[in-house]
């Protein structure tokens, strides 16, 4: 089976200093992958440089056994990729309704036509008002996304990645800051949205991690130092070390 | 060019002004439409939708110039003449100018911006010559103090409209409207005396406000504008707090807010 993604000699600089230092990973079709690290390791950039919004100093990106190195995000997404950001990344000033919306267009093959009325499209909106269904903000539907709550704002951009249907799906701390109801109900969520599809994402709460992940990747300062299963990263002695423990020390 | 001439070409324009302002709004709600204002809101994020940000403002721009050339023609038919004039940087910042003042963040703000403007040149050039500087500090106010234009003003309303509150506004409105009345005619008519006292020739010193013929070298008119402008902002202030507490009320939640108030 060809992976859906899978970085070859990945290496990233801003200027002089390396972030990303040469990363190999192989992300299975269908499997929960998640990513896990320090803050500042570098996972958001892996992200940019998968997704298109950072070109590569070195190495290579393949979708679905497709080499998609440094092509820009529209096409990665056209070619079934689609992720969300850690900092919210909506479009404030639409509607909630809008946001959907504009994040099913392209999949609905509307592309840039001009012949075509959105108001009148029944199946383009049936299907935006499914998604809203299922991210919990149908009665939220006719408001300015800007005024959303935080925790609505993060469920409506998981909702606008996941709305087109992409088969790999990257969500960047899709949890960050929320309280604990909060975060079970953005896990029941990403679990929906991402059924049978192939989910990649960072988590900084381990619960959840342990919880969702088939996999699960360590980056530490720019490099993966294991890639294992939740068992098997959980008595990873060096993970613990530059990791877990650390964290645990913290905690 | 006799009079029913005049007539064909007013309804030829008409004519095509309501077929691309009916154009204008479907296309704004077609796909591409909506895409230009995503682009608008988040241009790096329509990427990660699959839209080119680069391919939607290039079609929004040639968009843009099919509607810009149809009333380019109209104009030169309307006008017959064309000059470097029309196409220079001031008749394009006074087309900005008109869209701010409307607001453009409303399909009809650049509407209601160029009839308003249009108006005040009209009109105003009757009475005055400075009539560019009130249009000119209508726009500095709009953009300092509603960005969302006058178009965002009358759409502040419609809420409030909608909850059958307008009515209550109407006191607060003509008890703050009265004074700032008062204020505003004095501070025109100090820019008017100063602008004779610069612009006239030597010697002229007689001038006449609202039909009132007075003399610029004495004093009593300068005293007269400025108790208007000293006295009419002080009632102002006062009741700014008024209106400030009404426009709050009329936006309470409904039904937790007569008790309160
Ligand atoms: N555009 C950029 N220019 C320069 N440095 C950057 C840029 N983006 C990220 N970095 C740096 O890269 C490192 C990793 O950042 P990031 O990928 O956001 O970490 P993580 O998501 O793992 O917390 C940080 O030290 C950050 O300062
Ligand atoms: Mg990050």
């Amino acid at each position: 089976m060809t992976s859906a993604i899978k970085l070859t000699g990945v290496r990233k600089s801003f200027g002089p200093t390396e972030i990303i230092r040469g990363v190999d990973l192989d992300i299975r079709q269908g499997e929960r992958h998640a990513i896990i690290g320090p803050n500042g390791a570098g996972k958001s950039t892996l992200f940019h440089l998968v997704s298109g919004r950072y070109n590569l100093s070195a190495g290579s990106v393949e979708l679905n056994g497709e080499d998609i190195s440094n092509l820009p995000p529209y096409e990665i997404y056209r070619k079934g990729l689609s992720r969300s950001f850690q900092v919210t990344n909506i479009f404030p000033r639409m509607s909630v309704f809008e946001n959907v919306r504009c994040g099913l267009m392209w999949s609905q093959e509307y592309k840039y036509s001009f012949w075509h009325l959105v108001d009148r499209e029944k199946k383009l909106n049936h299907r935006t008002a499914e998604v809203l269904e299922e991210i919990g903000l149908t009665s939220r539907q006719h408001v300015p996304a800007g005024v959303l709550t935080y925790a609505e704002q993060r469920a409506l951009e998981i909702g606008i990645a996941a709305a087109g249907g992409a088969d790999v799906i990257m969500l960047d701390e899709p949890t960050a800051g929320m309280s604990h109801s909060e975060t079970d109900q953005a896990i029941a969520l990403i679990r929906k949205i991402t059924d049978g599809k192939t989910l990649v994402m960072v988590e900084h709460d381990m619960g959840v991690v342990f919880d969702v992940a088939d996999r699960i990747s360590v980056l530490v300062y720019g490099e993966i130092i294991a890639t294992d299963t939740p068992e098997n990263i959980r008595n990873n002695k060096a993970v613990q070390e530059a990791y877990l423990g650390a964290e645990a020390e913290h905690a | 060019m006799d009079f029913a001439q005049d007539i064909e070409v007013y309804s030829l324009i008409a004519f095509w002004a309501f077929i691309t302002i009916a154009l204008m709004y479907l296309f704004s709600r077609t796909p591409m439409g909506r895409m230009a204002n995503a682009v608008r809101d988040n241009d790096e994020r329509t990427e990660f939708v699959g839209y080119s940000q680069r391919k939607v403002r290039f079609i929004s721009f040639c968009a843009s110039g099919f509607f810009a050339g149809i009333a380019g023609g109209l104009f030169a038919i309307n006008f017959e003449i064309v000059t470097e004039e029309n196409l220079n940087a001031l008749t394009s910042g006074v087309v900005l100018l008109m869209a701010y003042i409307g607001g453009v963040g409303f399909f009809i703000g650049p509407i209601v911006g160029a009839v308003l403007f249009t108006l005040l040149q009209t009109l105003l050039s009757i009475y005055t010559e400075i009539w560019q500087l009130y249009v000119g500090v209508l726009f500095v106010l709009t953009v300092m103090y509603v960005p969302q234009g006058l178009t965002g003003i009358l759409a502040m309303h419609i809420p409030i409209y909608q909850i059958n509150r307008l009515g209550s506004l109407v006191v607060p409105y003509i008890r703050t409207g009265i004074p700032l009345a008062f204020c505003l005619a004095g501070v025109v008519g100090f820019l008017e005396m100063i602008h004779h006292v610069r612009a006239a020739s030597v010697g002229d010193t007689e001038m006449s406000l609202i039909g009132i013929g007075f003399d610029t070298h004495t004093v009593m008119p300068w005293i007269i504008v400025a108790v208007l402008v000293a006295v009419g902002g002080y009632f102002t202030k006062t009741q700014l707090p008024q209106l400030k507490e009404a426009w709050e009320r009329a936006h309470a939640p409904l039904g937790s807010d007569e008790g309160a108030a």
